[in-house]
């Protein structure tokens, strides 16, 4: 048994381990579940039980788009060495480039998700008809090498068009095809988050990309920091790739400490 | 290692019709598995009750699974009505001789034998398992399948069955679990797709820990990833333990075959 996964059992935290999340949601009400964890401080006291030294927050799914983003700025600000705080961008609700720069010059956000949900039936426009906000906040990013975070919405085409911003495909272990078309662009990563996602996913998800571009995510506070490291740790990949998947990779791309 | 006993009530083996890489299907494989990670019993059902036949799964599985005090075989259910399937007297004669002590119902969608939880023709089949206190592997592919809708007879009708919830994942309808479980103290979860952070936590100091069950969803899980969930869940030991076995041992040992 590896030596990482038999501490995991003994419940050892696993403090030596640079671990960070990549895709965690400020906590809060959420429509499509109900949610114990209520409050950052709770989310945060869970994450040191497992070792989870830093986790990249963004908003929940929230009618009001820049109260969500003060609100994981305010968060980020209580706990600047354990939270990294990204912009959640909706061209529905503003300028995606000025809420951007608002994000990242006055609140010190580092990054930005993008979400599907954003679009639903009654959008009065396809989020793809925004084509030319798309290409301004990819130019904005690719100047502050702003990492991006996104579930769907995203095409092939801009991931190749912008190749200094790196990508990050949330729950994207799962998508095959999306992992061998973009498989030669070093911009292009998945994360591991997704209650569906089973091991020999992240091990499948190695494979096609290589130990350096996939990261660990949880979805928490939907999902549980040790299901989802279970998930990484009995995935058959050897010691060096776990380490990459579960937070070097990460401190890679926002440029923190600990990053090979 | 851990401590806990850990009793797996979520697993299945045989032929699979979409497998994951390296799938072995053999009981000694899910053997393997639990000495590897220190899960003292299992109680696995045949895929091919799912994908193919419950009944043709269930003989699959007798003539598989070899005896062990730590293995518990599930056999799929269904109505006997169209004939593919024994009436339940036949069925608990067979049970009592394989001994098997708890039973799998598998809602699975167009493909399955049954794609809902369909009262009037698992009647029969309910008040024969109730009356031995056999559990229920309420195995539902859609988790927007069961609401309190559904459930409430099903507890209410038949107090002395378990019910134990198999669900892929946690959605909305997890909400009306918590009206059911302050009414009926033979609803029971499976921890593998209950995976919202706190869950273990916010269950057993509402409900108490006898209300969740460990499970890995084997194969296609890692019998890991709920192990962790429980292992660094922050209940006390005693919860604990009753969580990745005990409860699942006493509702074996009740039951009346």
């Amino acid at each position: 048994m590896s030596a990482l996964r038999a501490r995991a059992l003994a419940g050892e935290k696993l403090s030596d381990v640079l671990i960070i999340d990549f895709h965690v949601h400020l906590p809060g009400p959420w429509a499509g579940m109900a949610i114990p964890v209520q409050t950052g401080e709770h989310m945060l006291a869970i994450a040191e039980r497992v070792g989870v030294l830093r986790l990249v927050v963004f908003g929940a799914i929230h009618p009001d788009l820049r109260a969500t983003n003060d609100a994981v700025a305010a968060f980020m600000r209580r706990y600047p060495e354990r939270v990294v705080g990204f912009a959640t961008l909706n061209p529905y609700q503003f300028d995606m480039v000025a809420e951007a720069r608002r994000c990242f010059d006055e609140l010190g956000l580092k990054g930005v998700k993008l979400h599907s949900m954003h679009e639903g039936p009654h959008s009065p426009r396809p989020m793809s008809s925004y084509r030319k906000e798309w290409e301004r906040l990819f130019a904005f990013l690719a100047e502050r090498k702003g990492p991006v975070i996104y579930h769907g919405v995203v095409s092939e085409e801009m991931v190749r068009a912008f190749p200094e911003v790196p990508f990050v495909m949330a729950h994207g272990v799962g998508e095959v095809q999306a992992m061998e078309r973009l498989q030669d662009c070093p911009n292009f990563h998945v994360d591991t988050a997704s209650t569906q996602n089973p091991a020999w996913a992240i091990r499948r998800a190695v494979s096609i990309l290589g130990p350096k571009r996939v990261l660990w995510g949880t979805d928490a506070p939907l999902d549980d920091f040790a299901q989802r490291l279970g998930v990484v740790l009995d995935s058959g990949l050897e010691e060096e790739a776990i380490r990459h998947v579960l937070g070097l990779n990460a401190a890679r791309l926002l440029q923190i400490g600990g990053a090979s | 290692m851990h401590p806990l006993e850990f009793v797996d009530v979520n697993c299945a083996i045989g032929p699979y019709y979409n497998p994951p890489p390296e799938y072995d299907p053999s009981a000694q494989a899910l053997l393997a598995r639990m000495d590897e990670l220190g899960i003292a019993e299992a109680c696995p059902v045949a895929l091919m009750g799912r994908d193919y036949s419950p009944w043709e799964g269930n003989l699959w599985l007798q003539k598989n699974l070899p005896a062990s005090p730590r293995l518990h075989p599930v056999w799929a259910v269904a109505p006997h009505y169209s004939g593919e399937f024994p009436a339940p007297a036949e069925l608990l004669e067979r049970m009592a001789a394989a001994g098997v002590r708890m039973v799998r119902l598998f809602l699975s969608g167009v493909l399955s034998f049954l794609d809902r939880l369909d009262l009037p023709v698992l009647r029969e089949l309910f008040d024969a398992l109730a009356a031995h206190r056999v559990p229920l592997l309420l195995d539902c592919y859609d988790p927007l399948l069961l609401h309190a809708q559904e459930l409430e007879p099903l507890l209410s009708s038949w107090p002395q069955m378990p019910v134990i919830l198999l669900l892929p994942k946690v959605v909305q309808n997890e909400r009306w679990f918590h009206y059911l479980w302050e009414r009926y103290d033979n609803l029971y979860l499976e921890l593998s797709g209950y995976q919202v952070l706190g869950g273990i936590e916010n269950i057993c100091r509402r409900f108490g820990p006898e209300r969740l069950l460990y499970g890995s969803r084997y194969p296609y899980f890692t019998p890991l990833q709920s192990m962790l969930q429980l292992i660094y869940s922050d209940i006390d030991e005693a919860s604990k333990k009753a969580v990745a076995g005990g409860t699942a041992r006493k509702l074996l040992r009740e039951v009346r075959l």
